[in-house]
């Protein structure tokens, strides 16, 4: 090239920066492909992100209708689910033809923090389903019937969900730890309490909560993003709400620490497995300490050769998998250490648990392992944005927390600035020393008598649904 | 790089199914030793999934030994000759990398998912854990507590899982596909150190294995690092042929299971061909039509209007040897087993006797593509496909005709299809349900 080389440079730089292709592996950074954030006319915020790797298009779009709201339990979820009961000018037999005669997916409903709105369908069919979800969002029609015969298939499905504790072990340790505080509402309710639910309490919650101010719609995927934008804005970008949207429970929080260990045992007869989970206090999404603490759990429990598995799987074999993660929401989180034994070694897998805790503070973490947690995180990082699905779900988390594409573009460089000290005082701040918060859940007549060692026990059994609600 | 990529999808727009990547992309070679590697050049993402299709699974076992080529899929990670016990976990965490391994019926596959400039230690580390893994009999006992632990869970926590079991017992007489693939009990804790040495060294030869490589990797590092790393591992004799071919069943058979359910499950299966087999593509479509997506034939007769089941799931796997094509229902509280095992054949008799709408053949193709274009947005998506169609098929080629195939498919060829397995002499029927309860009402 005959171009002087500091002009071509320049142009690079320029290139990468505008293009920021997730191909970098210079310093370790990587970075996200290029995507978009603005806000449509009806308040609407909208991200795009091209990624044409095939040719389908993915959405994820996030309303402040999440579990979070709920009054009666369960209310926040029919009225997400029910969304495909007819809207628009379309039945939901007509609804469920469109998207199954295309190929396509299109799901809604609603987690924790947000009412969800999910679709894939093939880029050449876009106009459609943009079509679709916009009155899918603006104009349910909640039809009665169909919400009552839904609502009868939930409640019987959640009482079948009893029968395996894992499935709903997570249900209990929110509820236990939040008490009652919104983030322990259970998401899909209780057969119980979503047996009083009307198709009114629905509308009203719908009315309420669903607002384009406080929504969000993430597309990942084969398109341009001019066309798009264009789309958008005859589609979903017409969503008109009078009025604001309802502000939502207080969701404030101030952690106060436990004062002694608890151990709530859910009975089942005939469980020949005990399932346990470790819980204490975590953090938010996106505090400050979120990279150590990252790095600390990686080698506690957040990969094959942690130490909770090492100890309790590839050690002892007591389990098949013991593992520990930070469950976040946005103003308050849990830690929680999980596994599971035969009902004959459960004192066994307990005591192991708690000697790896007493370990990470009484010995730490050695400057060997330290590197490979780094290692195991960096190596890694770039699965985790490969799939549009997965950017999409990302662009979502930063609208609902939010936070940008620094979150992801920094990480690394925080991670590898971790120091020892940073590692003694996350630990020291984080991860449980004593007081911990036990959610067992196995045959109470084998394992009622050894909980007890481990703190007050209080005991319920699997069906209880009280438990849940109070 | 962009700019040429742009112009790659206005070629091959028109000419084939996938705009963004082509058969022509997949390069292939085989090893002297009989190793065949499939590689494909990725730059997405700076990582590299390095997939082995081992062709040993469940049915490859006699009584006795059940169990044992899962229980491979937890001995090759626990240490060979130049990575000792624990190692190769270590090494490929402490290296970025994580890895996974399934075993089915027909296929134990290691899956590798690693940055790219760890590309030629996963060579090393696979090399070794093939040439040479060891068998320390106090590694051995902990493994047999892990696969216990990890038989009770599954069976506790999944009533799919232990109705199948029992159903598969039943359908099959004589094949080696009729015990779970994690085997029996006492199989599990009585191998033998001699049975793990001969399996190893028969199954895990390069012969008998397929790489699959798709990431950030350049094919002549991929060639040279195979050269080196993986060809001075001597080939084997061919495994011995499974030539147990499953009888004809010669009438219905029924079982029950009992578990304290709050509703009854059931399950119905029927024995169906090869997936190479030309009507198991056709079989394939059905399944689509029957059970993909909320408008499909079961969750909208049995699910959404008459409201007999919670939930209704079908399907086969992919297998080398005729086996079995499974239907199973979560019945609604208060709903007679038999009222929604009628409702299930009258459905299945429709097809029999009118095949489908032509609106429901097309729903199935569009179906078929979208799902292939699903399982093609990751490296680990891609490299277990072709890996799969390499495998089962034969040939990786052939889905990038699949669509084509699946596109010639009549409503003819449906009711030909339905016909022919959709028989209650070909059925095997478990129904899983509180038994105890029913005593107890009974007395």
């Amino acid at each position: 090239m005959n171009k002087p080389k500091i002009i071509s440079l320049l142009l690079l730089i320029f290139l990468a920066a505008a293009f920021s292709f997730a191909q970098e592996t210079n310093s370790g950074g990587f970075n996200l492909p290029a995507y978009e954030k603005f806000t449509l006319d009806n308040g609407l915020t909208v991200y795009l992100m091209e990624q044409n790797r095939v040719p389908l298009v993915y959405v994820n779009m996030v309303i402040n209708g999440g579990a979070i709201n709920d009054e009666i339990p369960g209310v926040a979820y029919l009225a997400g689910h029910s969304l495909l009961f007819g809207a628009g000018d379309k039945t939901k037999n007509q609804i469920e033809e469109l998207i199954d005669y295309y190929g396509a997916e299109l799901a809604t409903g609603c987690n924790l923090e947000s009412a969800v709105v999910d679709a894939t369908f093939a880029a050449a069919d876009k106009q459609k389903f943009f079509e679709l979800i916009a009155d899918v969002v603006a104009k349910p029609v909640f039809d009665q019937e169909e919400i009552e015969k839904y609502r009868q298939r939930l409640m019987a499905q959640l009482t079948n969900q009893r029968e395996a504790p894992n499935r709903v072990i997570g249900t209990f340790i929110n509820k236990m730890m939040y008490g009652d505080h919104p983030y322990g509402n259970p998401v899909l309710g209780t057969p119980t309490s979503l047996k009083d639910i009307t198709a009114a309490d629905i509308k009203t919650f719908y009315s309420k909560y669903y607002h384009p101010a406080t929504s969000a719609i993430c597309v990942v995927g084969d398109f341009k993003t001019d066309e798009m934008k264009a789309l958008l804005a005859e589609t979903v970008g017409k969503w008109k709400v009078d009025g604001d949207p309802a502000k939502g429970n207080d969701l404030s929080f101030e952690t106060k620490p436990f004062e002694k260990s608890n151990v709530l045992l859910i009975n089942k007869d005939d469980s020949r497995i005990t399932t346990f989970s470790i819980a204490s206090w975590g953090v938010p999404f996106n505090h400050e300490d979120t990279v150590p603490i990252s790095l600390v759990n990686t080698i506690l429990g957040g990969r094959f050769t942690s130490w909770l598995n090492t100890e309790l799987r590839i050690k002892s074999g007591l389990t098949y998998g013991a593992r520990s993660n930070f469950a976040s929401n946005k103003n308050a989180g849990i830690f929680v250490a999980t596994s599971f034994t035969a009902n004959a070694t459960t004192e066994k897998a307990l005591d192991l648990a708690i000697e790896v805790f007493d370990r990470l503070h009484n010995e730490g973490i050695n400057a060997e392992t330290l590197q490979s947690g780094k290692n195991y995180i960096k190596g890694n990082f770039p699965r985790r944005f490969e799939s549009p699905s997965a950017l999409a779900g990302l662009l979502a988390d930063f609208y609902v927390y939010g936070i940008d594409e620094k979150y992801v573009s920094e990480y690394i460089t925080k991670l590898e600035a971790v120091t020892p000290e940073d590692v003694k005082r996350t630990i020291s701040e984080h991860f449980p020393k004593e007081n911990f918060q036990f959610i067992v859940a196995g045959q109470g007549d084998s394992i009622r008598e050894l909980l007890k060692k481990y703190g007050e026990v209080k005991e319920i059994d699997i069906m209880d649904d009280e438990y849940l609600v109070k | 790089m962009r700019i040429f990529k742009a112009l790659l999808v206005l070629l091959v727009v028109t000419s084939s199914v996938f705009a963004q990547l082509d058969a022509e992309d997949i390069k292939t070679f085989t090893l002297d030793n009989g190793m065949k590697f499939l590689v494909l050049e990725e730059h997405t993402i700076p990582n590299v999934s390095f997939y082995i299709f081992w062709k040993v699974g469940s049915r490859n076992e006699v009584p006795g030994i059940t169990g044992i080529s899962h229980f491979f899929e937890h001995m090759m990670f626990n240490g060979a000759k130049k990575y000792g016990k624990g190692e190769f976990d270590r090494v490929m965490e402490n290296g970025g990398g994580s890895n996974n391994a399934y075993t089915s019926n027909d296929v134990t596959v290691y899956t590798n998912w690693v940055p790219t400039e760890f590309l030629e230690t996963m060579f090393d580390l696979e090399a070794d854990r093939i040439a040479d893994l060891s068998f320390i009999d106090e590694i051995v006992e902990s493994e047999r507590g892990v696969i216990a632990s990890e038989r009770r869970t599954g069976l506790e926590n999944s009533n799919f899982r232990y109705l199948y079991e029992q159903v598969s017992l039943t359908a099959m007489q004589a094949h080696p596909y009729r015990w779970s693939v994690i085997g029996y009990e006492s199989d599990i804790m009585n191998w033998s150190k001699e049975d793990l040495i001969n399996y190893h060294k028969t199954y895990y030869a390069p012969n008998n294995g397929i790489v699959v490589i798709v990431g950030d990797v350049n094919l002549d590092d991929v060639k040279r690092l195979a050269k080196e790393y993986i060809e001075p591992i001597p080939a084997q004799d061919p495994p011995r042929k499974v030539h147990t071919v499953e009888p004809e069943q010669l009438g219905e058979k029924r079982l029950m299971v009992h578990k304290q359910v709050n509703t009854p499950n059931i399950m119905t299966v029927y024995h169906v061909p090869e997936t190479a087999h030309p009507d198991s593509t056709v079989l394939e479509l059905i399944d689509i039509i029957l059970s993909d997506g909320r408008t499909s034939r079961f969750n909208k007769i049995l699910v959404d209007e008459k409201q007999l089941a919670l939930n209704v799931f079908s399907g086969r796997d992919f297998n080398f040897d005729p086996y079995l094509y499974m239907v199973y229902a979560i019945a609604a509280p208060g709903v007679e087993t038999q009222v929604l095992e009628d409702e299930v054949y009258t459905i299945l008799d429709d097809i029999k006797a009118n095949g489908v709408t032509e609106e429901e053949l097309e729903k199935a193709k569009n179906k078929v593509k979208m799902s292939f274009y699903q399982s093609m947005t990751t490296n680990g998506g891609i490299a277990n496909t072709i890996g799969t169609y390499e495998v089962f098929y034969g040939d990786y080629k052939r889905l990038f005709n699949a669509v084509d195939e699946y596109s010639k498919i009549t409503n003819d060829d449906i009711k030909r299809v339905a016909e022919k397995y959709f028989t209650s002499m070909n059925r095997t029927v478990g129904i899983l349900k509180d038994l105890k309860a029913t005593e107890t009402a009974d007395e």
